[in-house]
């Protein structure tokens, strides 16, 4: 039993790292998961909501995977805590430095370069079409990524301040013992 | 005070810089899902959860604020 406020409740984690997992691929589906339900919702329509807002703002192109000097989207382990966008972008960005690697073949990503990295320049004409909506863009699916990290957390742990509260109640009990 | 205030931000403004001012509004989003996620993730009581959250919003819009007047300030001595 723990306590929040002056209300009483139980909380059943479930698998802790199924819930994780879950919330990783798409945001609030491991609270969904533990029955936290409203919780869950809300979680997915903030993340979500946040995350495809940065993407429209950017027409799509804010979300890559690329390590490669000049190109370091140091950006992506933020927006990578939102699986679903990440596992796409890693693997865009495996196609296309493979298909980089070999002159002879065409450069062709796969979904029609959905997540894809930008291609010899492509960067400079997004910025270009774009303007600050692709900083914009940018920032508001890197938040969105931070915020499922925490979201992840409590789907591991539970709520930070709950147990925070509940183990300086123990050891206040416990001091109350001792003097007792 | 408010006189100087009211100078700084007409100065600030100008014609030309009043063009993006409806940029602002991105902020409401984005201060709205960071608050309530970040509450949730600390609190299980929704009742609890709605009052940090607006604690956290507040603050967020102050510190934008903040930084807002600075950077305002920063641009006349440039």
């Amino acid at each position: 039993m723990a306590t929040d406020g002056e209300l009483e409740f139980t909380l059943d984690l479930k698998n802790r790292g199924v819930a994780a997992l879950l919330g990783w691929l798409v945001p609030g589906v491991g609270h969904l998961y533990q029955g936290r339900t409203s919780k869950g919702i809300a979680i997915f329509l903030s993340v979500s909501l946040l995350f495809i807002f940065g993407l429209q703002l950017s027409g799509g192109k804010a979300v890559y995977c690329s390590f490669r000097s000049p190109d370091v989207r140091w950006q992506f382990i933020g927006q990578a805590f939102v699986g679903s966008a990440a596992i796409p972008a890693v693997v865009q960005n495996r196609v296309v430095r493979g298909q980089e690697a070999d002159p002879a073949s065409m450069i062709k990503p796969l979904m029609g370069g959905k997540f894809a990295p930008p291609i010899a320049g492509e960067r400079r004409q997004w910025h270009a079409d774009y303007h600050a909506y692709f900083q914009m863009g940018t920032l508001y699916t890197f938040v969105a990524g931070l915020l499922n990290m925490f979201a992840i957390f409590d789907a591991y742990c539970g709520p930070a301040v709950l147990y925070q509260e509940l183990a300086d109640d123990e050891e206040d009990d416990g001091e109350g013992d001792e003097e007792e | 005070m408010m006189s100087f205030l009211s100078l700084l931000i007409l100065l600030g403004a100008g014609p030309g810089a009043m063009s993006g001012w409806e940029q602002v509004f991105y902020l409401i989003p984005l201060v709205l899902c960071t608050s309530l996620v970040y509450g949730a993730t600390r609190h299980e009581d929704w009742k609890v959860i709605t009052v940090e959250a607006i604690k956290v919003g507040t603050w967020l819009l102050l510190l934008t604020g903040c930084v807002f007047v600075v950077a305002l300030i920063l641009s006349f001595f440039n």
